[in-house]
């Protein structure tokens, strides 16, 4: 598991609270969500403790169990025991112009999941763009920027692979030796990529949607080679009642769209989505879903310039389908 | 074409237009993709074998004196002669002064990047001396008088009637383009000059400083040929090619013939340590090493570049790159193509000169993801785009769209003043709901339309609503 | 050239005192026991065997002869069906052992013998020996070693064998028995160095993966290029 720094303290709000790392590694580390079927509702709350036990694995004790009861680290939602968590949406300025509907749907998503959600309204851009393009110094200040924005965010979760990867991998290499330094790991540690944090932070994988279509995914490339998260954006599209997943061919090449690199070089950018375009006709899908609207603009444009009957989608919006 | 990376946009762009080039490379490079898959997937100590050759990679160059040192000592106590060259012409003339000394006219050259790179053939000719390419693909590009579009295929790009009509017209043998004549009439050809040539020069993929034993890796037999019949070899290495020990070899070679052509082991591996020992029956009476700076010091100097330094020339990030796959080698306009060549050349070139070729990547980073001595491609190329900012090489209106870009972000009131006005524009301009224009987008994509309304105003409104909820 | 070489190991130096960047990303350490990295393909069980395959994979013939007749059938037949008429035998222990080089001169009329058996230190011989075999179809050599993993024949240049015989002519006939095959190079390459320390033997050793090919036109696959078209090895038991 994936923990983040154990120094950090919550400040928002008067009682401090027991900080969520404290609650992982009461429970050695796992994430505590435990499923109680319908016939042990009933059933008293010594017998739930014993199952929060045995599901968390001997190291919860029922002190600890108590104290997180107490500092209501965990309550019960809909037959299961959830830690509440808090997590701050880090929307991206792409997301944020054209796709503000994903922004929404993932708002949806994480509170389905039990999380408590806000919005830093401060935010901006992570400052990839001018990354990627080589303007480190324009770069330096947005990074800066975003961790203030974000310092008091218990998580942070994104809609986007490749600009999660831009917090996560590309600050700590532009502001090393900074002045930032425990901040730069502290806000690094707690960001998220929505798939990842569903599936690896809050366990969850089921969020009760229905979508019954064929869809095929496609592999973004800084969400796969960065984060390297693969698996956990199929595990929740198998919890999807009705959906179908063909795997296309070759989901893990490039669509082709790699920031400026699709309007410096728009043949070369062409001729990759080209290729995707027919890996994901081949596959008869319906929908064609990523993780990343950067990656589903190349896409959906394309197919549409094509007047292909795939549609694009981004995996929060097919998950809040139903919500 | 010209071998220069100034024009890499625009041979990008008219190789990636011609649909027999863009077939021939996806054909190869994803057959040489499959071929490579699936026996990487039977060696389960894979990825630590690619750690444990890029700690071996990092201990050589962060004591690459030492090791060096250590190379001349062994090759020097075996009989051989080392040559230090700071450049391609100190290495080059070193090369011609010798083959005067021995009255050589033919000389054969096994493949060799490090002596394309210097341009050695040419030089070789300008003293009326006769370099013949060895290799199948070498020998075709030379007649062609090209430059190699792959680092283990260097012909890559010609078809096989390409082929024949060249050899028709350079070698005057009958037009075929039966792949299996076309190689016996180039084997008859160059077995003739290798019974004659009084010069060998070939490559090195690995020096061990251990042992002073250059080792060449190939499949014809054409390096085992040029290092055995001709009177003197001279082998050429960058001086990065040196590895501590025989016996880290394996690891080495474990890797790279999986990684290059998909196969276990290359049909030959030679391990040459010394020309003709007393009582030997034949082999060189002379082997000399020309250990090569040409820039490669200059890398040195640059901690985040030092990685260049381990690539072990494998090809495995050109035939995995959706860019070299589509554009080819030439378009790089260097003899070291696809990402790693994008990361070589502007650093031994100057990134004045090949400016393009750190942006023509989509940063998918596949690259780095197969590199079997783990470079890390891929962002290698993110800093050499700052070395391109840095150094004031991109256009004044890109530097002054970064400002205001900085400008916009840096404050979220101007941030959403701007978003505000930017939809008012598409509102007054009539273009609401309506897919945008984009200058090298919208020509072959659409756009999508700018949102009614941005998240940011959708998340005040939600607020609103839901605090209205909680407190009716 | 002094001056060069001085020069390049002060910037070597100079560049050197910066220090490399902590990778952030990181690299884990790797088990720097070679073994250790060659752990799969690492048992001594039916060695035989899987040279056999490995060596079938990349188009070695792989023969099995257990008693000394059945190896000269092997010849005969051979020499026969390829219609060879210019052989060269090495001075290789095996092949002196199994008089190879008698054999065909006593049972083979018709066949020219080139063996290479001349005063080294004289160049006139070694460049005759070199015409010679510049003709020669087919070569019976022995081997030093052999590596299961890869199918892979390791020779050595000495005096028993020139580096030519296993390159020149255009089919190569190996012999050797199963106790000079190692499971993977890693093994071999720590018994060599175990043996010989720091001066490997003789000037140049070759491993020696299938017959000679190339995929350089349209990557169709090619066999004897330069090299022998024809690899094959005898197992002798």
């Amino acid at each position: 598991m994936r923990a983040g720094s154990a120094q950090y303290h919550r400040t928002t709000g008067t009682d401090p609270g027991i900080p969520s790392e404290s609650l992982r590694s009461l429970t050695g580390g796992s994430v505590l969500r435990v499923p109680v079927s319908a016939h042990q509702q009933g059933l008293s709350s010594t017998w739930q403790v014993w199952e929060l036990r045995r599901h968390a694995g001997k190291q919860l004790s029922l002190a600890s169990f108590l104290m997180l009861l107490r500092y209501r680290q965990i309550s019960r939602s809909k037959g299961s025991w959830v830690a509440s968590m808090k997590a701050s949406l880090f929307i991206p300025c792409l997301t944020d112009q054209f796709f503000p509907h994903v922004g929404i749907s993932l708002w949806k998503i994480l509170r389905k999941a039990g999380a408590e959600v806000d919005y830093p309204m401060e935010q901006t851009c992570c400052g990839q763009p001018a990354f990627n393009s080589g303007y480190h110094m324009e770069a330096i200040e947005l990074a800066r920027r975003f961790l203030n924005v974000f310092r008091n965010s218990e998580y942070i979760v994104s809609p986007s692979g490749s600009c999660t990867s831009m917090v996560k991998m590309f600050y700590p290499e532009i502001l090393d030796g900074a002045d930032v330094h425990e901040l730069l790991h502290d806000v690094t540690a707690r960001t998220y990529e929505f798939s990842d944090f569903l599936v690896n932070v809050m366990g969850v994988k089921d969020l009760g949607a229905r979508f019954p279509y064929r869809v095929t995914y496609h592999d973004a490339c800084h969400l796969l080679r960065e984060l390297k998260v693969k698996e956990a954006p199929r595990d929740l599209m198998r919890h999807v009642q009705g959906l179908e997943l063909v795997e296309m061919e070759q989901s893990e090449s490039c669509c082709g769209f790699g920031g400026t690199f699709s309007v410096k070089f728009p043949d070369i950018s062409t001729a990759m989505v080209e290729d995707k375009a027919a890996a994901i006709a081949k596959t008869g899908a319906e929908y064609v879903v990523a993780n990343d609207s950067s990656c589903l603009m190349q896409i959906g444009g394309y197919l549409s310039r094509r007047g292909a009957a795939v549609k694009p989608l981004h995996l929060a919006d097919l998950l809040a389908q139903s919500l | 074409m010209n071998l220069t990376p100034r024009l890499f946009k625009s041979y990008a762009s008219r190789n990636v237009n011609n649909p027999r080039l863009r077939k021939t490379f996806r054909f190869a490079t994803h057959h040489a993709l499959e071929k490579r898959l699936q026996l990487v997937q039977e060696v389960p100590e894979w990825e630590a074998l690619r750690d444990r050759a890029h700690q071996i990679k990092e201990e050589v160059i962060d004591h690459l004196d030492f090791y060096l040192e250590g190379l001349e000592t062994h090759v020097t106590a075996n009989g051989g002669k080392v040559f230090w060259a700071r450049d391609g012409k100190e290495a080059s003339d070193y090369i011609v002064k010798v083959a005067r000394r021995i009255r050589a006219k033919t000389v054969v050259k096994s493949k060799s990047m490090t002596t394309e790179e210097i341009g050695l053939s040419r030089t070789l000719e300008e003293n009326q001396l006769e370099p013949v390419e060895t290799d199948l693909g070498e020998f075709i590009i030379q007649l062609a008088h090209e430059w190699p579009s792959h680092i283990t295929a260097p012909a890559l790009h010609k078809s096989r009637g390409e082929v024949g009509e060249l050899f028709a017209e350079k070698l005057g043998i009958p037009y075929t383009d039966v792949p299996e004549e076309l190689c016996e009439a180039a084997r008859k050809l160059l077995r003739s000059k290798f019974l004659k040539a009084e010069l060998g020069i070939s490559g090195v993929n690995f020096a061990l400083a251990d042992t002073g034993t250059v080792v060449i890796v190939e499949n014809e037999g054409n390096a085992r040929l040029s290092t055995t019949m001709p009177r003197v070899h001279i082998a050429v290495m960058g001086l990065e090619k040196v590895i501590p020990s025989f016996n880290d070899l394996p690891v080495f070679l474990r890797l790279l013939a999986r990684s290059s052509t998909g196969q276990k082991q290359t049909s030959y591996v030679s391990l040459i340590s010394a020309s003709r020992q007393p009582g030997e029956l034949d082999g060189p009476e002379e082997f000399h090493l020309v250990i090569l700076d040409n820039g490669r010091t200059e890398i040195l100097k640059d901690p985040r570049m030092r990685e260049a330094l381990f690539c072990i020339r494998c090809g495995a990030c050109l035939n995995t790159c959706p860019i070299y796959q589509r554009v080819g080698g030439h378009a790089y306009g260097s003899v070291y193509s696809g990402p790693i060549g994008a990361v070589i050349t502007p650093l031994l070139q100057g990134v004045e000169v090949a400016k393009d070729l750190p942006y023509g990547s989509s940063l998918c980073g596949s690259c780095s993801g197969i590199c079997p001595v783990k470079i890390d491609i891929h962002h290698m190329l993110l800093w050499l785009r700052q070395q391109v900012v840095a150094g004031r090489h991109t256009p004044w209106q890109e530097r002054l769209a970064m400002k205001l870009f900085l400008a916009g972000m840096s404050d979220s009131a101007l941030y959403r003043l701007g978003s505000g006005a930017l939809r008012l524009a598409v509102r007054l301009g009539g273009a609401q709901g309506r897919p945008l224009k984009v200058p090298g987008w919208t020509q072959t994509r659409d756009f999508p339309p700018l949102a009614e309304r941005s998240f940011k105003t959708l998340w005040k409104e939600l607020e609103k609503t839901e605090a209205g909820r909680a407190h009716p | 050239m002094s001056s060069s070489r001085a020069e390049i190991f002060g910037k070597i130096r100079q560049a050197l005192v910066k220090p490399r960047p902590v990778h952030h990303h990181g690299h884990p350490p790797a088990p720097a026991d070679l073994s250790q990295l060659f752990a799969s393909a690492a048992s001594r069980d039916g060695l035989v065997e899987k040279f056999r395959r490995e060596f079938e994979l990349v188009s070695g013939e792989f023969v099995f002869c257990d008693n000394n007749a059945s190896i000269f059938e092997f010849l005969s037949q051979l020499i026969q069906s390829s219609t060879t008429t210019r052989i060269a035998v090495s001075r290789h222990p095996i092949c002196q052992r199994l008089s190879i080089a008698k054999w065909l001169q006593d049972r083979m009329p018709g066949t020219s013998l080139l063996v290479e058996e001349i005063e080294s230190e004289n160049p006139y011989a070694r460049e005759r020996l070199r015409n010679a075999m510049a003709q020669v179809q087919l070569s019976i050599t022995g081997a030093e070693y052999l590596i299961a993993e890869s199918g892979t024949l390791v020779v050595a240049a000495g005096s028993q064998a020139s580096r030519q015989i296993s390159l020149l002519p255009s089919i190569h006939a190996v012999l050797a028995t199963a106790d000079q095959i190692y499971p993977n190079m890693a093994d071999l390459f720590l018994e060599i160095q175990k043996k010989y320390g720091a001066k490997l033997p003789g000037s140049a050793l070759t491993c020696i993966t299938g017959p000679s090919r190339t995929a350089d036109i349209e990557k169709v696959l090619i066999k004897g290029v330069h090299g022998p078209t024809r690899l094959i090895t005898i197992m002798v038991g």
